[in-house]
């Protein structure tokens, strides 16, 4: 069935606000309240745990209408100017969890486990209900006859608001994923990080 | 002394010309190390090899680092404007004098013991001796014999150089013309970044997919499926049905260089089957406001698609989509694809972000599907010593220059057949 998806909300604003967010030094942000900064910790760790269990669509429920994944070759890169890795919008992402749900990805083929872990988690206020994170994370699989990894540093910016019950709920409003060796020639690369 | 049989087996030429047949490879050209050390020489090393593009090393004292071979080069635009090749080793000890990939220098100096050279390869200092005693020594940088570029794409040869550059582009040097054309200004730019991927695969499983027009439908399923949910003929949906039966074709080229033409199997205006990507409806907006006349933004958004045409430049030189791949063989069964993204020249320069998503588009949701069948096919050719054969022979042999069914094989031999010769010279 044919659909025609949502626009994409990316537009040189877009562009300038990431590389900005890319490049700014997070020490110059106040550090996050205890309590947004553990609910900040649970949705990073739950979002690892969606995605070593390949529950794809409940990790696109965690991000927000106007996110945004991107993987740079190097940290720095400015996308309007030089290719990505991977740079997603919302459609983007759905685009690549359709791709992974297809079933005919090749390389996803026996099925992979994956393993995920993240450390060094600090988290800041970048402004009123929005969130900045920096953590340190890893994956780990194994295709026939090698095992495989990435290792990088992730930035998020999270949204908190309100979710009805007098409670919050955050969401992913971009990721921004810098592998050690995204220079260097990747393995194949058919995982979201 | 007798040896035991299959202890020592020597390539030579004869044994070469055993191996590749009219409708079949034998599998030792894609696993044995032997073959592979004889291809770095003779290939790698004796014949004309893709280096760089010339947008890379525009500044006077730039440089970028490539292998040629395995041979680390580099690349060096000299203050009047010449490009050389240098082969990146001191003549003192051994050690590379550069490990960066590229940059602006004039000089090079050895990490060890500080021999300094400067990008013409000439020796310029050895610590604590007065020129006169290196000068003329001959110790410099060794050159490559020859260099010369077409359309800003830069070749080089390490040794001996048996036909100028011309001579081995050939016809399908008009095919690069065709390429760099889409340009307004007939210029292109390959300053956008490079992404890189490292198969477990021989490289030239890489060149036989060159101009395969019958793998898509199958390897990249993947890729249609997830096209399929927003259009009824997304881009690459051309191939699903008997992509014979859709005007697309192949040709081979003498010197070993392929081509598979998409666009017969396209809509007039690529950008009706291009895929929806980040930043499209802004780009379109700003074009609608732009008072631009229709004719005019219809040929803009044919500059941000991709181009349909896959040409491949033996051995190592690939154009596909808007984007350069480059092939690096690292052993008989590893192997670097350098990816570029490219802009042209004198385009609008609001276009190029959305030219760029669209450029990532088939390396995150196609090559992950090439690259896995690339390594299965390592891993059967290199576990299964008694299926000695490898089926070639799909598709009338035809002359180079003629068109071929897209799924002939024609195109895979013609190159088979150009690498034997090379393989076989003296």
């Amino acid at each position: 069935m044919i659909d025609t998806p949502a626009p994409s909300p990316v537009t040189p604003g877009t562009y300038d606000e990431l590389v900005t967010f890319a490049t700014a030094d997070p020490d110059d942000l106040p550090p996050a309240s205890d309590s947004m900064w553990r609910a900040a910790e649970r949705l990073l760790l739950r979002e690892q745990r969606l995605l070593d269990g390949d529950r794809l669509r409940s990790w696109l429920d965690l991000c927000a209408e106007d996110a945004v994944y991107w993987i740079p070759v190097r940290p720095g890169d400015d996308p309007r100017e030089r290719w990505s890795i991977a740079f997603d919008d919302r459609r983007r992402m759905e685009d690549r969890v359709a791709w992974m749900e297809t079933g005919q990805v090749h390389g996803r083929t026996p099925s992979m486990r994956m393993q995920r872990s993240l450390s060094n988690v600090e988290v800041w206020e970048e402004a009123p209900r929005v969130l900045r994170c920096r953590s340190v994370a890893s994956c780990r699989t194994r295709r026939p006859q090698r095992p495989l990894e990435w290792h990088a540093t992730v930035h998020h910016r999270l949204r908190v608001s309100e979710d009805g019950d007098g409670g919050i709920s955050l969401r992913i409003v971009w990721k921004v994923v810098w592998l050690i060796d995204a220079g260097d020639p990747q393995k194949n690369l058919t995982v979201v990080l | 002394m007798a040896r035991a049989a299959g202890h020592k087996r020597m390539i030579n030429s004869d044994r070469l010309r055993d191996l590749v047949g009219e409708d079949r490879v034998h599998r030792s050209l894609y696993v044995d190390p032997e073959i592979f050390e004889l291809e770095m020489h003779r290939i790698y090393g004796r014949g004309w090899v893709y280096l760089c593009h010339e947008s890379e090393i525009e500044e006077p004292d730039s440089f970028v680092q490539v292998p040629v071979g395995r041979r680390p080069v580099l690349v060096c635009r000299r203050r009047d404007g010449d490009i050389v090749g240098l082969l990146n080793r001191c003549a003192h000890r051994g050690v590379p004098v550069c490990m960066e990939e590229s940059g602006i220098r004039p000089r090079f100096t050895c990490s060890y013991h500080g021999w300094t050279y400067d990008n013409g390869g000439r020796l310029v200092n050895v610590p604590f001796m007065d020129a006169s005693e290196f000068e003329n020594s001959g110790w410099g940088l060794i050159p490559l014999e020859a260099v010369d570029s077409y359309r800003g794409f830069v070749f080089g040869v390490v040794r001996e150089p048996q036909q100028s550059l011309a001579d081995h582009l050939g016809d399908a040097a008009a095919l690069i013309d065709e390429w760099v054309d889409r340009s307004p200004t007939g210029e292109i730019s390959v300053t956008h970044g490079a992404r890189a991927i490292e198969a477990r695969a021989n490289w030239k499983l890489y060149l036989d997919g060159a101009a395969d027009g019958l793998h898509p439908f199958m390897t990249h399923r993947s890729y249609m499926a997830m096209a399929g949910r927003h259009r009824d003929d997304p881009y690459l949906g051309q191939f699903r049905k008997s992509p014979d039966l859709t005007g697309m074709y192949s040709v081979a080229y003498s010197g070993g260089h392929q081509f598979l033409d998409q666009r017969p199997g396209l809509p007039d205006r690529v950008w009706e089957v291009t895929r929806f990507l980040p930043g499209r409806e802004s780009y379109l907006e700003a074009l609608a406001s732009s008072g631009r006349p229709q004719e005019e933004v219809a040929a803009q958004l044919e500059r941000v698609a991709v181009a349909g045409m896959n040409v491949l430049i033996f051995p190592n030189l690939s154009l596909v989509g808007n984007s350069v791949a480059v092939i690096r063989p690292l052993t008989v069964d590893r192997t670097e694809v350098h990816w570029k993204a490219t802009s042209l020249a004198g385009d609008d320069p609001a276009a190029l972000p959305l030219r760029l998503r669209i450029c990532e588009d088939f390396p995150n949701f196609g090559d992950p599907d090439d690259h896995e069948n690339w390594e299965r096919a390592q891993h059967g050719l290199t576990m299964v010593p008694e299926a000695e054969w490898l089926s070639t022979g799909r598709g009338e042999s035809r002359a180079p220059g003629e068109r071929n069914n897209v799924t002939s094989e024609c195109p895979m031999r013609d190159y088979q057949a150009h690498w034997l010769s090379l393989m076989t010279r003296d």
